[in-house]
């Protein structure tokens, strides 16, 4: 047996017996047993968050990049429109040759009685005043020379038609009603709007109350402009003179209607902040 | 200075290839096909290799129980080798059992362009690296029972008959001292002696494992050889 042995042990020889140190069979029962207790636990373990920075960068900006794009370009258009409900309508008014502008607010109210062409009735009336802007002078010297019936309320009004607004371009039609009063004209209770604030006009109306009317003397028919005119500024000097459009008279009351909290909520709900989400995909 | 490398870099690179940046392209998606080319070194690997891509693409997949037949083929080789490295049975479980979550955890990163063995034995040697450099100033043995076959039986009788003495107690020591030289040695010296002499892997397949060429990996071996051999000269003896 012993000659039958290699004579030199060599290192490889040494080396082999390394591989013969090996666990026993309970050492693997019990290895399975911790591998599987530190597989849930590395499942249920939160990584660090410098783990995978990168990777929620790209998904928060994935997920926020288009709505608040959206959100921007919304709230850029909500600011938008509110500067141009604000000062679209000075400048449209402006631009157009027979403007009005009601300036009641900031210039102190002129009696009416220092009007000429007031009547005794209304002469404790604190009337708006009025001033021309680029009104042609005809006009204005019509608003004074004219002997026309400044009536607070319950002027009759004949149904022709007449031009309300400050654009003359669309005539409003008062209508076929021979009873429609200057009363009536204020149910849509327009307040004139001068460089986006509201301005109080006292309404001469609920100041004065009824005084005498003018029913029994009704007005005559207009025959030419001069008394179209006349009539206009009848209607502009006692009550408050709607100068926009009925379409950009509604805008600006909802948008003023809309609180500044609600478009904060509104956008914060968009782009997410509160929790909730919005994916857009295409 | 870098504007200028690249201006300089630009023509001359030009003409040698003479087909502009679309063939530039071309060749270097062949060369990296090349390379990523996995070292398989025999047909009994090769078809260890293929069934272990059967089932990492089932784990892949979403079979997760899937995984299970990778941690029985492979439990014992990764233990062995973590354990060779440490010469601690603790650490090595601890550490065998890092290894095969993070290769769970990792799985779906792994494309094929490696054998899974390869793959996985990298995780293994990478960890067992960095516990070790952790660990630097600790040296604590922990051996296993050497379960003795027929060439090592003999190796130890021949090794008592030689030197006289209880065969146990001879065999315990000789153990000892095998571990001993093998933990005197650098880190990546043992890893290449652990992967050659221990494990039976190629040069190719450490060097692949270990990314350095493989004429590093046979300097490291032979200089290992040697350190060895010195640290064993009484036990190499006739």
């Amino acid at each position: 047996m012993a000659g039958k042995l290699p004579q030199k042990v060599t290192l490889d020889d040494l080396l082999r017996l390394k591989r013969t140190e090996r666990p026993s069979a309970e050492f693997w029962t019990r290895f399975e047993e911790e591998l599987r207790a530190k597989q849930l636990a590395a499942l249920v373990r939160r990584r660090p968050w410098w783990a995978d920075a990168g990777l929620r960068l790209r998904t928060a900006l994935a997920r926020f990049g288009l709505p608040l794009g959206a959100a921007t370009t919304l709230a850029l258009a909500g600011l938008i429109f509110r500067a141009v409900q604000s000062t679209g309508s000075v400048t449209a008014i402006a631009s157009k040759p027979g403007a009005v502008v009601v300036l009641g607010g900031l210039s102190p109210p002129a009696p009416l009685a220092s009007i000429p062409a007031l009547g005794a009735g209304v002469a404790s009336v604190p009337a708006p005043v009025l001033t021309t802007l680029p009104v042609a002078p005809a006009l204005a010297e019509l608003a004074v020379s004219t002997p026309v019936v400044h009536q607070v309320a319950d002027v009759p009004l004949t149904p022709w038609t007449t031009s309300i607004s400050a654009d003359n371009a669309q005539p409003v039609q008062l209508g076929s009603n021979p009873a429609l009063t200057t009363g009536d004209l204020a149910v849509n209770d327009l307040t004139p709007t001068v460089l986006g604030s509201k301005t109080s006009v006292p309404d001469a109306a609920t100041t004065v109350g009824p005084g005498p009317t003018v029913g029994s003397n009704p007005a005559p028919r207009p025959t030419s402009d001069q008394s179209v005119h006349a009539r206009l500024l009848v209607a502009l000097s006692l009550r408050p003179v709607p100068l926009v459009s009925a379409e950009t008279r509604v805008l600006e009351q909802v948008s003023h209607q809309i609180p500044d909290e609600l478009l904060r909520t509104a956008t914060r709900h968009i782009i997410g902040m509160d929790g909730g989400t919005v994916r857009v995909r295409f | 200075m870098k504007q200028q490398l690249r201006w300089r870099f630009r023509p001359s690179f030009r003409l040698r290839i003479g087909g502009g940046w679309d063939s530039l392209a071309l060749s270097m998606n062949v060369l990296a096909r090349v390379l990523s080319k996995p070292l398989v070194a025999s047909p009994e690997r090769r078809l260890e290799a293929d069934a272990d891509w059967v089932v990492v693409q089932r784990v892949q997949a979403g079979d997760v129980a899937a995984f299970d037949q990778l941690i029985l083929r492979y439990r014992e080789r990764v233990h062995g080798l973590i354990y060779q490295m440490t010469a601690n049975r603790e650490d090595a479980a601890d550490l065998a059992q890092d290894v095969f979550i993070k290769a769970f955890q990792s799985i779906h990163r792994f494309a094929g362009q490696a054998t899974f063995f390869t793959w996985l034995y990298r995780i293994a040697v990478n960890t067992t690296l960095s516990h070790l450099r952790r660990h630097r100033h600790r040296t604590f043995f922990s051996l296993e029972q050497m379960q003795e076959d027929g060439p090592t039986a003999e190796l130890v009788a021949r090794l008592t008959e030689t030197r006289g003495g209880d065969r146990d107690a001879l065999a315990r020591e000789l153990q000892e001292k095998l571990n001993e030289a093998l933990q005197k040695l650098s880190i990546k010296h043992r890893t290449v002696i652990t992967l050659f002499e221990i494990d039976g892997l190629s040069h190719e397949e450490i060097a692949e494992i270990m990314h350095c060429s493989v004429g590093t990996v046979r300097s490291r071996l032979h200089y290992a050889k040697q350190l060895m051999q010195a640290d064993l000269q009484l036990w190499l003896q006739p």
